[in-house]
């Protein structure tokens, strides 16, 4: 009870968020129930139960299955590039000594998370064309030219890379902002005893670094399943459908003819349910195994 | 939360291929068009109640409606959508109000949270599906009887034009919603276009067969460089020159041992597959063509890198035309040609059970005849040719002002083919007198043919050019070289729940085999993977509803 | 002390830059083609022939976007909703992140917490039931409408949360000995020292407010409510929903119209559309690298 005394401030500073929470988070929760009902938005909640039907119809579906596979597979991948990439970029940035250089770099390199995939799209498809820039590029290099967006095994890497070029911007920031909370004694020690800057960057910054990387990778991971909509849409082709179609993209066509809400319902539950598993088992491999807490 | 309604500038033109339709009258067939609208109250109803359907509210009534956003109204000074001239000349003849309840950019979704919502307006238009829904929902009013009452004999007339499409709006013997129509079939076929200059130059004759067509693109391409024939990720040319074999992809149609079957997976499918093949290996079409959209391929057109163009609903000159005669000049435009054929048989243009949507009156409204009165005034003003009206006409139809009225208009559908035949007349005798709506057309015709100005290329490849579209479909519609579409109405459950998938596997396959990554042979494996995987449900289904 | 200016160092800061510049110049050059979009004309665009200079200069794509005064309009309300949403979302941000950085034997019952908002990021209700919510408690049509749903961004807060973390525990100790509360740790000790962490979270939930379109298309039910994004998307899409149902037009807007197809239009929309954040970006960055530590500790 002495505990709850002293403690009851935190935990009034935590009333406002649990109610905005409760109210716009909670209460529509009820809306699941649309992936086990034939969805009618005239009937509303009276709309017909079907149970587990549509979750039947939709794994049923003709190539479904295998967007499931080719969301994960590309996911995955733009994750962990992503992560590389934001880590080392953050790292060049912080040997920068001119704080005016490095906010120029800064800047530019979160311009393309400025930009929406439609415009990015249309760029890209003229750039990586089987006669496009890139592919001249490697001509002039003696190499053939790469069918980037055609091809069912280079495509999947087109869309990880590219999307790693566009959003490499936004965990920069984060990590260097973390990195500027790393203490500069720590540093000074170092050198004290001998360290050289590449030493240092191993054992101290890198180090320091982790938790952070570690929670984006969770964080990340609870979006495992949005492999990135908008970039496939307006890249992706039929040909492609093999190793290119994710579920998003997938469902998306399937409604085009009506707002298939009950489809929509389901795969968003699904997805929860398996988002769900993989942050919980991280955050606890996390704890278990290094020590870090995320949550 | 987490989805988004991407609707792109691309999918649209792909799934509608442009203009084409007019909105803008031409005559109706049927004769009383010119009798006086005022005397139509006494002889229109059959229930012979002596309503006067033209008769304003003595107290003001008022509508809710719910409308699109739409880019191409221009409003006039002092206009906009809830101050308008329509508003106001609904207010005038009837005392009636009309109120905005949304004007959305995504008017379907609108529609939908309304239906959850139950906050629907009085009246509103949507589609087919929904209408299914609003009426399993009891959201929407029976209105059998004011139809019946209060419905011009010109409304009556064309929906009588073809019943089936009135039908799809009765459920269990009521009415439920008035159909929109469309501006007419001869909107519907497709072309090849050809480049005018370079087929002149090389003095070529008109294509009568797809060698004949291929010889073409082959000189094309050794004089002028490029490939042949564009194409789109989504088989948007080999959709439309199939029919040169007897294919018919993406309909329903009766198949040999009398059943329905799906068009796409018919026998004749295979060589018009075969053709394509041989011709990709030629280097006939764009090699990248499986990652193209349409703006991609029509770039070619622009470019002056390819001359020759399939295209729908006599749109080539909308888009790109547009684009080409501004970039290339006037002699760079395409000219339409009827698909020639590949076998020797009568090529048939394919065509679609063709309705716009339905007018819906929800359950809660307080006056629904009122609806009716307003489509009354709206197809009147449509389609008279009393030279009275002709400002007033003006004032209502230009700018894209009845965009404004999308919860109540309704096209007339024979619009089209009737103006094209006055637009014809007219040009041959000079004589623009009874041209009505369809004058501004007329004038933009001219306007072509004496500028070249390139906005208004597209109505002169439609309408005005010699070798314009709808010359060509105007012969096919009177010749009735038409193949209907058996679907001829809402899809069945499965096409509805899946139709987009089932395509999908059938565009990947032929991909491939027009790409050469799988022998032509693969069709059959095709055609077994989309049965099983719903094809035959579907069939059994289209069979059972639309079937004999 | 060891000298810092070695050759190798040198070397190394060469390549850095090198590095980095490339990696700017990639960044910037869609950009850059997107200008030359929206400056070109329709047909050029059309023909492809727009790489990263515009062709056949013309303002008509920005006159279209701009034309009709509601952008304006539009603008003023995205940076209402900007101002608004924003200070609500760091609000929230700082109060509940402050609590769940402590463990648990400081806050009881903190697992249960936690795992109350971290359920939120992964499931939700749907667009219809979220719709039936707010249009019940009257905020249809109003800005709250767009600010109070997402008022606490659950991913941000836990970005926040470890910021927190990661500062030393003598920080706080001081004020503790001295008998302040946590509210005055929060304010007087923590937050000077948090700066670069709200900049951060800070500039994310700026664009999160800004880009998005949805929330004003589905709430919002006459034009002139529209925040920036939702006005031009919603141009956008009634392009469309025109080039769907095209009628006979005439009129001034036509000849404008047709120099621009949905790509130039797109071009000039999102280009005018991301003035105001990448504005405010580099306004942000001076928090980003002030230390965190700098004169708190020592001494």
């Amino acid at each position: 009870m002495i505990k709850l005394k002293k403690q009851w401030r935190y935990h009034a500073m935590l009333l406002p968020g649990i109610i905005f929470t409760f109210v716009f988070c909670y209460i529509p929760l009820y809306g699941v129930i649309i992936a086990f009902q034939k969805y009618n938005p005239g009937l509303g909640f009276r709309s017909p139960w079907v149970g587990l039907s549509n979750f039947k119809f939709i794994f049923s579906q003709p190539n479904f299955v295998r967007t499931i596979w080719n969301t994960f597979y590309i996911s995955v991948f733009k994750i962990i590039g992503g992560i590389i990439v934001s880590v080392v970029f953050a790292l060049l940035l912080n040997e920068i000594s001119s704080n005016k250089t490095k906010r120029i770099f800064q800047t530019f390199v979160y311009i393309p998370n400025f930009l929406s995939w439609v415009i990015v799209a249309g760029i890209m498809i003229d750039i990586l064309a089987r006669d496009g820039i890139v592919n001249q590029a490697l001509g002039v290099l003696g190499i053939a030219p790469i069918s980037f967006l055609s091809n069912s095994t280079i495509f999947p890497w087109t869309m990880i890379i590219t999307d790693i070029w566009k959003g490499f911007g936004f965990g920069t920031v984060v990590y260097l902002a973390a990195l500027t909370g790393i203490d500069p004694v720590l540093y000074e020690s170092a050198m004290i005893d001998g360290a050289q800057r590449w030493k240092q960057i191993r054992y101290i910054t890198l180090l320091l670094l982790m938790p952070t990387i570690i929670l984006m990778l969770v964080l990340s991971l609870g979006n495992v399943f949005n492999a990135g909509f908008d970039q496939i849409y307006n890249l992706y082709s039929p040909i492609v459908y093999e190793t290119g179609d994710i579920i998003d993209t997938y469902v998306y066509r399937l409604g085009i003819e009506q707002a298939q809400y009950s489809v929509g319902a389901t795969v968003g539950l699904f997805k929860s349910v398996v988002s769900f598993v993989l942050i919980a088992g991280s955050n606890f491999l996390a704890n278990r195994f290094a020590g870090y807490r995320i949550f | 939360m987490k989805k988004k309604f991407m609707v792109l500038f691309i999918v649209c033109v792909m799934t509608i291929g442009v203009v084409a339709c007019s909105r803008n009258g031409g005559d109706s067939s049927s004769p009383s068009s010119d009798a006086s609208q005022k005397t139509s109250s006494v002889e229109s109803t059959a229930s012979s109640e002596l309503v006067d359907i033209w008769a304003p509210y003595n107290d003001a009534v008022t509508l809710t409606v719910g409308i699109p956003q739409n880019a191409g109204i221009t409003f006039p000074e002092g206009q906009d959508y809830d101050k308008n001239i329509w508003y106001t000349m609904f207010k005038d003849e009837f005392n009636i109000q009309l109120e905005n309840l949304w004007v959305s950019a995504n008017h379907s979704t609108q529609v939908n949270l309304a239906m959850a919502s139950d906050s629907l307006p009085d009246v509103f238009s949507t589609d087919g599906a929904t209408l299914e829904l609003l009426v399993a929902g009891g959201l929407v009013a029976d209105i059998t009887e004011i139809y019946d009452t209060y419905a011009s004999e010109q409304i009556k007339s064309f929906q009588e034009m073809d019943d089936t499409i009135f039908q799809t709006a009765v459920y269990d013997g009521k009415l439920y919603g008035i159909p929109k129509l469309s501006c007419g079939l001869i909107d519907q076929p497709n072309h090849v276009w050809i480049r005018k200059d370079w087929k002149e130059s090389l003095n070529l004759s008109d294509p009568e067969t797809i060698d004949d067509l291929i010889n073409i693109a082959k000189l094309f391409m050794e004089e002028y460089g490029g490939y042949g024939i564009g194409e789109t990720q989504d088989l948007y040319t080999f959709n439309i020159l199939a029919p040169a074999w007897g294919a018919y992809p993406k309909i329903w149609v009766e198949t040999a041992d009398g059943t329905l079957g799906y068009g796409s997976i018919q026998p004749e499918m295979k060589e018009a597959l075969a053709a394509f093949a041989q011709w990709y290996k030629d280097g006939i079409l764009d090699p990248d063509f499986a990652i193209s959209n349409m703006a991609k391929m029509f770039e070619a057109n622009i470019n002056g890198e390819i001359g020759i163009q399939p295209h729908g609903r006599g749109g080539w000159g909308y888009y790109p035309g547009v684009d080409v005669v501004s970039n290339l000049g006037e002699e760079a435009i395409f000219q339409a040609y009827g698909i020639p054929s590949a076998n020797g048989e009568t090529v048939k243009a394919p065509v679609n059970f063709a309705n716009n949507g339905y007018i819906v009156i929800s359950k809660n409204c307080k006056n629904p005849e009122a609806v009716i009165k307003l489509v009354n005034y709206y197809i009147k003003m449509l389609t008279t040719k009393d030279p009275a009206d002709a400002e007033l006409i003006l004032e209502l139809f230009s700018n894209g002002l009845p965009n404004i009225v999308h919860s109540i208009y309704m096209d007339n559908p024979v619009s089209d083919y009737n103006q094209y035949v006055d637009i014809s007349a007219a040009l041959e005798s000079g004589d623009t007198s009874t041209l009505g709506t369809s004058l501004s057309k007329y004038n933009d015709i001219v306007d072509y043919m004496t500028n070249a100005t390139p906005k208004a290329v597209g109505n002169y490849l439609q309408q005005g050019d010699l070798k314009s579209a709808y010359s060509v479909s105007k012969k096919i519609l009177d010749d009735n070289n038409i193949i209907k579409n058996e679907m001829w109405g809402l899809p069945t459950e499965t096409i509805a729940n899946s139709g987009s998938t089932l395509d999908d596997i059938l565009i990947q396959g032929f991909t491939q085999i027009i790409v050469g990554d799988q022998p032509v042979d693969y069709f059959d494996i095709l055609i077994e993977s989309w049965k099983s995987a719903g094809g035959d449900q579907a069939t059994a289904e289209i069979n059972e509803t639309y079937g004999n | 002390m060891l000298n810092y200016k070695s050759w190798g160092r040198t070397v190394f800061n060469i390549f850095n830059h090198i590095i980095l510049l490339a990696t700017c110049l990639l960044c910037v050059l869609p950009f850059v083609n997107l200008l030359a979009i929206s400056f070109s004309s329709s047909t050029a665009v059309a023909a492809g022939s727009v790489v990263f200079w515009p062709k056949d200069f013309t303002l008509a794509s920005y006159e279209f976007t701009l034309s009709d005064g509601k952008f304006i309009r539009a603008m003023m309300i995205s940076i209402g909703r900007v101002v608004i949403g924003v200070s609500l979302n760091l609000i929230l941000i700082i109060l509940t992140a402050y609590p769940l950085s402590k463990t648990k034997q400081q806050l009881a019952g903190r697992s249960i917490y936690v795992i109350f908002f971290v359920i939120t990021m992964l499931i939700g209700g749907g667009l219809i039931p979220t719709y039936l919510l707010v249009s019940g408690l009257g905020l249809k049509n109003t800005i709250w409408s767009l600010v109070l749903p997402g008022a606490l961004p659950v991913g941000n807060m836990v970005i926040f949360m470890n910021f927190i973390r990661s500062l030393p525990e003598e920080i706080e100790e001081a004020a503790v000995i001295d008998g302040a509360t946590p509210m005055q740790v929060l304010m007087k000790v923590l937050l000077p020292v948090l700066k670069p962490a709200i900049a951060t979270v800070g500039l994310f939930c700026i664009v999160n407010h800004w880009n998005d379109w949805f929330s004003g298309m589905i709430y919002m039910t006459s034009t002139d409510k529209y925040p920036l994004q939702t006005y031009l998307q919603s141009m956008l899409l009634s392009i469309e929903q025109m080039m769907q149902q095209v009628r006979q037009s005439g009129g001034d807007m036509q000849s404008v119209l047709t120099q621009i197809n949905a790509r130039t239009g797109r071009a000039a929309q999102l280009f005018l559309g991301a003035i105001p954040v990448m504005l405010i970006y580099p306004y942000l960055q001076k928090y980003f690298t002030k230390g965190l530590i700098l004169g708190s500790i020592k001494g």
